[in-house]
């Protein structure tokens, strides 16, 4: 018999008694004593809970607004938009005559009195217009007066306006011209009558042409804009909350005490930075058939003044059982660095993704009451 | 039945066969890690070491005054001094672990390690040699995990977690020995050792929800420190018969201070931030004094018994260890080691005898009170057994040694945890001549 293979055999044989094991377990966890680890949970308040003015930037979003508004909250909102077309014609609508235009307006959005009968007045642009980084409060100076007023009910969901036939006939060249994404600049709407901010999803309004010979053609949305001029007459806004809206702002700025004794120098096993919001406020605070959107999708983001830098934390944070709860892995690590006497950011801010273009509102309480924004801190203590 | 020799390639390969099984098996399993160790071992310094040689491994430990022409004694630098052969060895150890506490709940470890690595030769044959070693001092080597759940007012549901208390690492030795042959009788020896190494004590608090990142607190404590062991050997030839030889021997290493740092750090191991700041300290550890015997009435038998004494309740520390506080109670105690064992050869010198009858067949036991006491005057005592093969090869002076060791340590009296080792080791053992003087003839 070969005596490396007994070695060889015995070896294995040992081995495979030796490699037999089981998951540790809490055996002499005794032993161990109070040596910490046990993970608790503490609710830090916000330290300042403030308005940030904001320059919301609208353009070409998924929807444009118009029309004016008074909150008995938050006073009066008028809203202006700017739209304008491309379109491929075919060479049978370029050769013909146009006969009518149409402008189709698909409602998405109400902001105000539901039963209002609303007047918009239609007006050319008689120059091009930029619709990227357009802050909100911008004037565009509008051209000739197309339509003084079209009127529909705020409960309409599609809305198509006529559009006159000498304006038609004067602009029945451009609109059959293959230059007609820089010959045409598209309209203003503004309002004139009804108590309602109105929104029209971008992607479903249009302007239907259709010739004498009954060629049609679409012409889509290029490019929108919404404007916003914000007037506080007659607000009655309670001193202990923070308006947070969508559009014409503010947004809201955050602060946190982390560097307490609680909780610096711990290990951060979660954060959620919560917004609950009041809603016992706007409640009595909404006149019958007044309809006022909660604003319910936010982003959080950190904002270091001293270098300028800011970043999105939290992307979409939505409203659920009356909060707005904000967590990523970006936020933990940003918190976690605070916890630890770092300094990456100074404050937060809460805005709405400018994407959303809504007049929607959001109140939250300001400290010290008890529902006022608060971080909720899962940590693991660093010491025994 | 006969049995082939092992010749040169066969021994490769069941050498290799070895250190593969040893080295796999580690990995095999999950729970396998190098923190799979003695709960005991997290306290103090950690649990400390003991290897000598893979010969007195195999007999109890201990071997202070083993002389023999196959394997370096390094455990006492006199016997430095009776070398014949430049020899290089290598030693791992694989040990399985079952700890079970008053409740009978059973947890199973396994951990691998290295035993030693130990390079001596002469400078002078059996009048003057020098050894270098590197072995564990001391391991850390624990994990135990409890299970709980938090109540977070976010969620409907209590949201489980783990903590896991995690010991790794301990403190290396490095000595450099030198021994001297006063006279047949009397041999002397001194070794310069550095101690150094990373004592990490964990706690990892782990959630299966991903929205809690898991939290890993790590205290690391670096020590390092110089010290010295002298040691003699008495050598009492033809002391009840003309074939017998009777050797005492003794060492003492000196107390060693130990300097380093301790730093609190969070996260994992190539991604730690650091809490607080790096605290200067030092510890000094005990000097260590061994008694051993060593009989050999003939060439084939060889007894030996050993003791070891180190006062660690005189260790003193500007650091915290699990059972020592330096500004309260320390729970250290005066370390105590006997063991005893035997060896037989049946061949004894006869180098023509057949393979199985040139086998070294040794046994040994062990008694090892802990230098910690785990709870107020509770003593924690190991006891083994060791049973281990010393495989000759056709190379002269070389072998394979294979050792098993099982024993028990603790109680699971107040609140304590026994443990039941059993533990495989497989030495290398290579000898050959080196700096040889070319004479004329």
């Amino acid at each position: 018999m070969r005596i490396d293979w007994i070695i060889g055999a015995l070896l294995i044989g040992l081995a495979s008694t030796l490699i037999a094991c089981e998951d540790p377990s809490n055996v002499g966890i005794g032993l161990v004593g109070e040596e910490g680890g046990t993970p608790f949970i503490v609710d830090i308040p916000g330290a300042t809970v403030s308005a940030e003015p904001t320059h919301d930037l609208t353009g070409n979003a998924a929807r444009f607004l118009t029309g004016s508004v008074f909150d008995p909250l938050l006073g009066t909102t008028t809203a202006t938009a700017y739209v304008d077309f491309f379109a491929t014609a075919s060479a049978d609508f370029q050769a013909s005559t146009v006969d009518t235009v149409v402008l189709r307006l698909k409602r998405d959005y109400l902001y105000g009195d539901t039963t209002a009968t609303i007047t918009l007045m239609l007006r050319a642009m008689p120059e091009d217009w930029s619709a990227e980084d357009v802050p909100a409060d911008t004037t565009l100076e509008p051209g000739d007066v197309i339509l003084e007023g079209f009127t529909f009910s705020a409960a309409d969901t599609l809305i198509e306006v006529p559009l006159p036939a000498d304006w038609v006939a004067a602009n029945d060249e451009v609109l059959r011209s293959d230059d007609f994404l820089t010959a045409f600049n598209g309209f203003q709407l503004t309002t004139t009558a009804g108590n309602a901010v109105v929104g029209f999803n971008g992607d479903d309004s249009s302007l239907l042409a259709v010739t004498a010979s009954e060629d049609t053609t679409i012409f889509s949305i290029t490019k929108n804009l919404s404007t916003y001029v914000q007037q506080a007459d007659g607000a009655d806004l309670p001193p202990d909350v923070l308006l947070i809206r969508d559009g014409t702002g503010p947004m809201g700025r955050l602060t946190f005490d982390f560097a307490r004794d609680s909780t610096r120098q711990q290990v951060l096993n979660r954060v959620v930075v919560q917004l609950p919001a009041v809603e016992d406020v706007l409640a009595a605070n909404t006149p019958a058939n007044f309809h006022r959107p909660l604003l319910s999708t936010l982003n959080l983001r950190g904002v270091d003044e001293t270098s300028g830098n800011a970043a999105t934390l939290v992307s979409s944070a939505t409203l659920s059982d009356g909060v707005i709860a904000f967590e990523s892995a970006d936020l933990r690590t940003i918190v976690q660095r605070l916890l630890f006497d770092e300094t990456p950011i100074t404050h937060f801010t809460i805005e709405a993704p400018a994407t959303d273009n809504t007049l929607n509102v959001l109140l939250v309480r300001i400290p010290p009451a008890e529902d006022a924004p608060r971080a909720r801190l899962t940590l693991t203590p660093t010491d025994n | 039945m006969s049995v082939a020799p092992l010749t040169p390639l066969r021994l490769l390969r069941a050498g290799l066969l070895t250190l593969a099984v040893l080295m796999a098996a580690p990995t095999a399993v999950h729970a396998q890690e190098g923190t799979d160790g003695s709960i005991y071992s997290r306290y103090g310094l950690g649990q400390l070491g003991s290897f000598t040689s893979a010969q007195a491994h195999a007999m109890g430990g201990g071997g202070l005054a083993l002389l023999s022409y196959n394997y370096a004694n390094t455990a006492n630098p006199a016997s430095l001094s009776d070398q014949v052969l430049t020899r290089a060895s290598l030693g791992l150890t694989y040990q399985t672990l079952e700890a079970t506490d008053v409740s009978d709940n059973l947890s199973r470890l396994a951990s691998g390690s290295l035993q030693a690595v130990q390079f001596s030769f002469p400078l002078r044959q059996r009048r003057l040699g020098v050894g270098v070693a590197f072995k564990p001092y001391s391991r850390r080597n624990y994990r135990v995990a409890v299970d709980s759940e938090l109540t977070d007012p976010d969620r409907d549901e209590p949201v489980p977690y783990a903590i896991s208390y995690q010991g790794n690492g301990g403190l290396q030795q490095v000595d450099v020995g030198l021994g001297y042959r006063l006279n047949r009788h009397l041999s002397f020896g001194a070794t310069g050792s550095f101690l150094f190494g990373l004592i990490e004590d964990a706690r990892v608090t782990t959630f299966e929800d991903p929205a809690y990142d898991d939290a890993i607190v790590t205290e690391s404590t670096r020590l390092s420190g110089f010290t010295g062991t002298l040691g003699a050997m008495l050598t009492v030839p033809r002391l009840l018969s003309s074939t017998d030889l009777l050797a005492v021997g003794a060492s003492v290493m000196l107390p060693v201070s130990l300097d380093g740092d301790r730093v609190r750090t969070f996260g994992e191991s190539l991604d730690r931030d650091t809490l607080g700041t790096v605290l200067s300290g030092s510890a000094t550890l005990p000097m260590s004094a061994r008694l051993g015997l060593a009989y050999t009435p003939n060439s084939r038998w060889t007894l030996i018994a050993d003791g070891l004494y180190e006062p660690w309740s005189s260790f003193e520390s500007s650091y915290t260890f699990s059972g020592y506080d330096p500004a309260g109670t320390s729970r250290f105690t005066d370390r105590l080691r006997f063991s005893g064992g035997a060896e037989v050869v049946p061949a004894g010198d006869d180098l023509l005898a057949p393979y199985l009858r040139r086998v070294a067949y040794r046994i040994g036991f062990y008694y090892d009170q802990a230098y910690i006491q785990p709870t107020s005057s509770t003593e924690l005592h190991t006891v083994a057994g060791t049973l281990g093969l010393g495989l000759p090869t056709l190379i002269p002076g070389t072998r394979i040694d294979l050792t098993i060791e099982v024993g028990t340590r603790g109680t699971t009296e107040r609140a304590l945890v026994r443990e039941l080792f059993y533990s495989l080791s497989a030495n290398v053992n290579i000898g050959e001549r080196w700096f040889n003087k070319r004479k004329l003839r």
